[in-house]
């Protein structure tokens, strides 16, 4: 199973991000679902005028069930294991917490949930794939900018590429996921790219 | 750093203070060449009653870390790929390791006879325990910590940290042990053994260990990692130069007296040890989000 | 309907029920084939299925699915929500979810706020009991009463202030918390209106000026093509406009997406680098706030003279262009076109001279004129924060002229500009419950309300009353429903709360609402309302759309909470017009009422709420398969289709505006005129950064403001450039203090290049907490703002402020 975001069509809304959680119950400070806001550039002062060289994006992300799942390598009580429809699962009566995995996911996807003292993440909404339903936060979406299926029919839909910053090279763990760049992503050029919603996403530091 | 990053910073600690011991043993025992003498039977048993607190205490101190430890048995169940589960295997097996050796030297069980194997066997555990130790940190997903700096400064600290420790039980038991030449021999050994690892610690410190720390950019302000990083210098130098000049001038007329000296520069070496550890933590970068 | 109960209405018929009872079982397969053997029969887990809980999974236990509307609040969308109800209590909220989701008939997706309902649904600090005033006005100390001291007291308020001073002294005000009939202002405003009234008002906070001003050109709010039309069009200046936040309907955001995958060129000019601007534009051109007549003007310097207008439809449907074009006996006066060249002032309105004002390059300004005036057909879409401005007025008229002049009114795939209701009925209707006629005539702009109640008597049509030479009270009592307006949301917190805390201006005032707001601490009377999951209610779109949606109820009120309409009814008793007030109907009664309403003016074919109901899909819609052009028969045709101006034609000159005889405020043609606050005026040494306060996602104006999930995802926060940041030694997450002569707010900046240097950004809403020395630690911008009002629409001009930023 794997998920496709169209970055040049998400607003930053957030309202995949709350489905979520809605749906889990999460409490706050746990995100399944999380939106990045990403800025570079700077502004150029020409006489009175302004020009912005500023570009800007967002992605939105929750675990990508990857390939090679570093998590499930590194979980010392195969608490986390893949299904066979390549969901990558958490079993909550398994997890002592650790939180060992947390440090190798590179996604940030693995999200400790200190009142019931596990890790969670995202389940792919396994039980709704389960009953041929869609994943709550893909139908979520205002701006319908995400989709969901098998990796290589996600790819052969809308092509192949898996980076955009802030992602880590796909190498690392071969995420399930297609991302539609932004176009701002592509033009980004000299300017860096930075998070500037940590507080609101809690990326590693 | 965060907080519940500190289990972790005593887990590591007291299990290389515990391995350290064990090996440190090996090197006395076979330095002095006299295994059957009945004082060197009371310091091997201090040695090893020591080994095996420490390696208790530090087994308790990462159960409590846990946040579900009733989970923890499956923690064994994932030796096929999990760094973190041979870990957990091997500090387990080692502190059984340690107790066998402790039963068959002080009741006899199962005998006397096999201690040596025993022994010898616990050492492999430890040395593999150690290697496992630092191959958790080694991720692909975190290259400041995927070098070999991380392995050889974990084996370091077991040999600085148990030389330490050794060299304290021994200060401690000298006036129980009868041959006083057998014990400054063994002060020699430690002290040779505690120079290794000062050195080693020096050269990964500035071969292995590069200008990584500061990348990590988890600390407020680019200065903090460097402070750390001088005080752990400092503080290894330190403790190192009391050592060397106890040994120089204090050892010849020893006789049982004049512990603080050593206890201040164990501490300053554990000091060290321990802002070197907390960098270590404080390096934590992972790539990615 | 069927009730069961637990006394929440489940779709009759064949209600769905969620959960299954099946069970996952997972394998782990190979994984395990590995090191775990050894070790696996210790452990027990040498299983290759293992079954993992799935979290999230709703048990099969009487679930049940209910589709009903988001809650009627004022937010910019109307949406359906696919409610879990287990015993009364909703589990989880999804969304439309019918099978199509095409243009025609979209799904009605819900944003954050609507998703995150249960939050503010279940939230602690909801009202739960009648309460009267125990400590001093404003302080906030209540005691909790009965239902029937408190309806008695509201009813004796009202007869009192009735007999003592006339309805005219009592006032309803302007309260945007609920549109879905049986709850909300209007349940009130029918109860007044049957007592013998209560001061009028006209106009609205959210588009005083652009409602006022379009008609001078166009004759009419009708100027809008129905949104499905938008993929015709080539070229979108989204013009302060930010429909991925603020929605304008359900659907704007995704109707734009298709626009643009169609081929459209999109720009949005916006001070800030909105969301629409992220996720819709291809090009962010950031403007100074309140400088857009400049921008619009030195385009048409632009396009006039580079022979790019439309000379013919200009000839043919507009009037006041230039000299020739002039309304009799004015053919001296300045036209459009002397403005744009200066004849008259001296000042030819070229992209240098706009650089100077709006701080966007003149080759910018050059290039958009030319696409916009080329590139056909194009939409120039006018956001509404731009017009909450000083002089408001202007960039309402300058966008009309612009689509006007570029003929691109009355063509598909064009935009008239304007308020841009939707053709060709205007769009949805928001409110059909009946309020009945107010026999108060006198009526007052929304916003002069706290003038009407410290000098109501002295108020004439010099201050925008209407319907009467002067009022003939001051306002004594104020019974506030689904409103926010008498602190939170109003001009100059600290004024009102002074003005309203003086107990002998306004003698009562009664507030209606779910919580303890700002404006409810203010209150003699706290009533407490369901909310609208609990009790029956309809809404339709939110300025666009073509469907009803309904609301059934799925929960009783909880605690002593009651509906709007049940405390109205309950007033009306003691009042003495049960029968009357309520027509012998309950609220399910109303909204069968309301759906026949439908059935007998937009929706011929709406099936009855029963069958609806039983449906339970939510919503009816009737799908657009041609979309409505507005004034496209005024264009084939002019002469035998006159628009409803004096001239039956485009004013770009308008006659009416020029007989007011106030050119330096309310020109005949659209000006750029210096803001009464501005970089450029004396009040800037003081306090030299513009503050706006734009519509912000977590929020519907205050309402859930403080429900954890959306303030996690979207806090409240200064924004600021970090150059502005840089000279006062700001950095991202300190906690500043933003000040002017009105007020001090002290919170957490977000420094951010997303915003022009000399603009901060405070998104309006957050909940006023003063603290003891009287500085707002929660945000409101209101704090801030200027009660002064724009001279045409004698609109809100809240956005125009200057402030200081420090550190604290
Ligand atoms: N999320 C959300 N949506 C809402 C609401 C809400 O509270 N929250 N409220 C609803 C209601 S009642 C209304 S009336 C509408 C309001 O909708 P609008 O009035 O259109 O919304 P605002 O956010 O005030 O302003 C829109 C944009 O105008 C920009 N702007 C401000 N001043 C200027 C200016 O001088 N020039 C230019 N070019 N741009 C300027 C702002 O930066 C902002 O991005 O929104 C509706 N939708
Ligand atoms: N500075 C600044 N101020 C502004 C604006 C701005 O852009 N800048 N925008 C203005 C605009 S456009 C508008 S429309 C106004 C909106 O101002 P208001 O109409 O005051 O809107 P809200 O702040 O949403 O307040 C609505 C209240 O109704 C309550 N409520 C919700 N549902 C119900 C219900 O069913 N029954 C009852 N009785 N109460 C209910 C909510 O809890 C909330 O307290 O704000 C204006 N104020
Ligand atoms: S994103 Fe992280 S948690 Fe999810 S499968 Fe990949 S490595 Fe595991
Ligand atoms: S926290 Fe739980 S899931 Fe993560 S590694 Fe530890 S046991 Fe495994
Ligand atoms: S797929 Fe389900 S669990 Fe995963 S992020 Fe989306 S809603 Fe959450
Ligand atoms: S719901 Fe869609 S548009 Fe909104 S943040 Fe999520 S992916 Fe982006
Ligand atoms: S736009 Fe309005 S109606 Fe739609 S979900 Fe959001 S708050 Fe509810
Ligand atoms: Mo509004």
């Amino acid at each position: 199973m794997a998920f496709y975001f169209d970055s040049s069509a998400c607003s930053g809304c957030k309202t995949c991000q709350v489905a979520c959680k809605d749906k889990y119950d999460l409490a706050a400070g746990v995100l399944w679902r999380r939106v990045y806001e990403v800025c570079g550039g700077d502004w150029i002062r020409r006489g009175n005028a302004w020009l912005p060289n500023i570009i800007s994006y967002h992605v939105s992300l929750a675990c990508n069930h990857c390939e090679e799942a570093i998590c499930i390598e590194t979980c010392p009580n195969t608490a986390i294991v893949k299904d066979e429809k390549g969901i990558v699962l958490i079993d909550q009566d398994r997890c002592m917490g650790c939180r060992y995995c947390e440090w190798s996911c590179p996604y940030g996807a693995l999200q400790f949930d200190s009142n019931n003292r596990v890790m969670t993440k995202c389940t792919f909404c396994a039980d709704y794939i389960e009953e041929g339903k869609d994943p709550a936060c893909i139908t979520a979406c205002p701006m319908r900018a995400m989709d969901y299926g098998e990796l290589e029919q996600l790819r052969e839909k809308y092509g192949n590429n898996s980076d955009i910053y802030p992602l880590p090279d796909s190498t690392y763990t071969g995420p399930a996921i297609v991302v539609t760049p932004h176009r701002d992503s592509r033009i980004a050029g000299n300017r860096e790219l930075r998070i500037i919603n940590r507080e609101e996403v809690k990326p590693n530091e | 750093m965060n907080s519940n990053e500190w289990p972790l910073v005593f887990f590591t600690l007291f299990s290389q203070i515990s391995v350290g011991l064990i090996l440190g043993g090996f090197l006395l025992w076979a330095g002095i060449k006299a295994p059957g003498s009945s004082s060197f039977d009371t310091f091997k048993k201090a040695l090893l009653l020591t080994a095996f607190i420490s390696m208790g205490v530090a087994l308790l101190i990462s159960f409590l870390h846990l946040s579900s430890p009733l989970h923890s048995v499956y923690a064994l169940s994932n030796i096929g790929s999990s760094w973190l589960s041979r870990e957990i295997i091997l500090a387990s097996l080692y502190l059984l390791s340690l107790a066998v050796c402790f039963a068959s030297l002080k009741y006899n069980i199962p005998h006397k006879a096999i201690f040596g194997h025993l022994y010898t066997a616990s050492a492999f555990i430890g040395i593999m325990l150690v290697y496992a130790m630092s191959k958790v940190y080694m991720m692909p997903t975190t290259p400041l910590w995927n070098t070999p700096a991380t392995p050889v400064a974990f084996f370091n600290s077991a040999i600085l940290l148990g030389g330490a420790a050794l060299l304290f039980i021994l200060t401690v038991k000298t006036p129980s042990m009868g041959h006083l030449n057998e014990v400054q021999k063994m002060f020699y050994l430690l002290f040779y053994m505690i120079s290794a690892g000062v050195f080693i610690g020096l050269l990964n410190m500035l071969l292995l260990q590069p200008d990584s720390l500061a990348v990590a950019g988890s600390f407020a302000a680019p200065e903090i990692p460097r402070v750390w990083s001088i005080s752990q210098t400092i503080f290894l130098l330190a403790g190192y130069s009391i050592l060397s000049w106890w040994f120089a001038f204090k050892l010849p007329q020893y006789q049982g007296n004049g512990t603080l000296i050593i206890i201040i520069a164990i501490t300053c070496l554990l000091i060290s040890e321990l802002a070197g550890r907390y960098l270590f933590y404080a390096s934590y970068y992972r790539v990615g989000i | 309907m069927k009730t069961d109960n637990t006394g929440y209405s489940s779709p009759a018929g064949k209600a769905e029920v969620s959960g299954m009872d099946r069970r996952c079982f997972l394998r782990m397969g190979a994984l395990f084939a590995g090191g775990l053997t050894a070790f696996g029969s210790l452990i027990g887990c040498t299983d290759s299925k293992r079954r993992i809980k799935l979290p999230g999974k709703l048990e099969k236990d009487g679930t049940v699915v209910v589709r009903a509307g988001c809650p009627a609040h004022n937010c910019g969308g109307r949406c359906v929500l696919k409610l879990f109800v287990r015993e009364g209590e909703i589990v989880r909220i999804e969304t439309d979810d019918r099978d199509s989701d095409d243009l025609r008939d979209p799904q009605l997706r819900a944003c954050i706020r609507g998703r995150s309902y249960r939050r503010r649904q279940y939230h602690p600090d909801r009202l739960k009991y009648p309460m009267k005033r125990t400590g001093k006005r404003g302080e906030g100390k209540f005691e909790r009463i009965s239902w029937e001291e408190a309806l008695d007291m509201m009813a004796s308020e009202l007869q009192r202030v009735k007999d003592q001073y006339g309805n005219s002294a009592i006032l309803v005000p302007y309260g945007t918390g609920s549109y879905n009939q049986t709850n909300g202002r209007q349940t009130a405003a029918r109860l007044m209106n049957l007592f013998g009234g209560s001061l009028g008002f006209y106009n609205s906070y959210s588009w005083a000026c652009i409602s006022r001003a379009t008609p001078y050109v166009y004759g009419t709010g009708v100027t809008g093509n129905q949104r499905q039309d938008w993929i015709n069009s080539r070229y979108i200046i989204m013009w302060g406009w930010n429909p991925s936040e603020m929605r304008d309907g359900t659907n704007s955001e995704f109707f734009l997406k298709k626009a643009r995958e169609n081929g459209a060129k999109i720009i949005c000019i916006d001070p800030r680098m909105s969301m629409s601007a992220v996720s819709l534009a291809d090009e962010w051109i950031p403007i100074r706030p309140g400088t857009d007549t400049a921008m619009m003007s030195a385009m048409a310097y632009v396009i006039i003279s580079e022979n790019l207008h439309d000379s013919d439809f200009i000839k043919r449907c507009c009037i006041g262009f230039d000299s020739t074009q002039m309304p009799e006996g004015l053919e001296d006066e300045e036209s459009y076109s002397d403005y744009i060249f200066g004849t008259r002032d001296g000042q030819p309105k070229t992209p240098e001279w706009a650089e100077q004002i709006t701080a966007v390059p003149a080759s910018t300004i050059s290039r958009i004129a030319r696409e916009y005036a080329s590139i056909k057909p194009a939409m120039l879409y006018q956001g509404y924060g731009m017009q909450r401005r000083a002089y408001g007025e202007q960039p309402v008229l300058g966008g009309c002229v612009l689509a006007a002049i570029t003929g691109n009114v009355g063509i598909p795939g064009g935009w008239a500009s304007g308020i841009a209701l939707q053709a060709d009925d205007g769009g949805p209707f928001w409110n059909v419950f009946p309020t009945g006629r107010n026999p108060v005539s006198a009526s007052i702009p929304v916003f002069l309300w706290t003038e009407a109640i410290l000098r109501g008597k002295q108020m004439g049509p010099d201050q925008g009353v209407i319907g009467a030479e002067k009022l003939d009270n001051n306002i004594k009592l104020i019974w506030c429903v689904a409103s926010n307006i008498l602190i939170n949301q109003h001009a100059d917190t600290n004024r009102s709360a002074k003005i309203l805390s003086d107990e002998n201006l306004v003698e009562f005032i009664a507030v209606q609402d779910q919580f303890l707001t700002p404006s409810a601490k203010f209150a003699d009377l706290v009533l407490p309302v369901c909310t609208q999951f609990e009790m029956w209610g309809l809404e339709d779109g939110w300025k666009y759309g073509d469907e009803v949606i309904i609301m059934p109820k799925v929960a009783d009120p909880p605690f002593e909470t009651k509906s709007d309409y049940q405390i109205a009814a309950g007033v009306a008793e003691r009042l003495g017009l049960k029968d009357e007030y309520t027509e012998g109907r309950d609220e399910y009664e109303w909204i069968q009422w309301a759906v026949n309403f439908y059935r007998n003016t937009r929706f011929p074919d709406i099936p009855d709420l029963e069958k609806l109901h039983e449906l339970n899909r939510g919503v009816y819609t009737r799908p657009v398969d041609e979309p409505r052009i507005a004034f496209s028969d005024f264009r084939r045709d002019p002469k035998n289709h006159p628009l409803n101006t004096p001239s039956g034609k485009i004013e770009l000159f308008s006659k009416t505006l020029y007989d007011m005889s106030r050119p330096d405020t309310i020109p005949p043609v659209p000006k750029y005129i210096q803001e009464w606050e501005s970089p450029f005026g004396s009040e800037s040494k003081d306090y030299p950064l513009q503050a706006l306060g734009h519509h912000y996602m977590p929020r519907v104006h205050s309402t859930h403001d403080g429900i954890d999930w959306l303030e996690e995802a979207f806090p409240q926060r200064v924004f600021i450039n970090p150059i502005d940041a840089g000279q006062r030694g700001i950095e991202d997450g300190d906690v500043v203090m933003v000040y002017n002569h009105r007020g001090k707010i002290s919170i957490k900046c977000r420094v951010t290049d997303k915003i022009m240097p000399g603009v901060v950004n405070i998104p309006q809403g957050a909940w006023w907490d003063p603290d003891k020395n009287g500085v707002d630690r929660r945000g409101n911008i209101n704090v801030l703002t200027s009660h002064r009002w724009t001279p045409l629409a004698f609109g809100n001009a809240q956005h125009t402020i200057m402030v200081e930023v420090k550190k604290q």
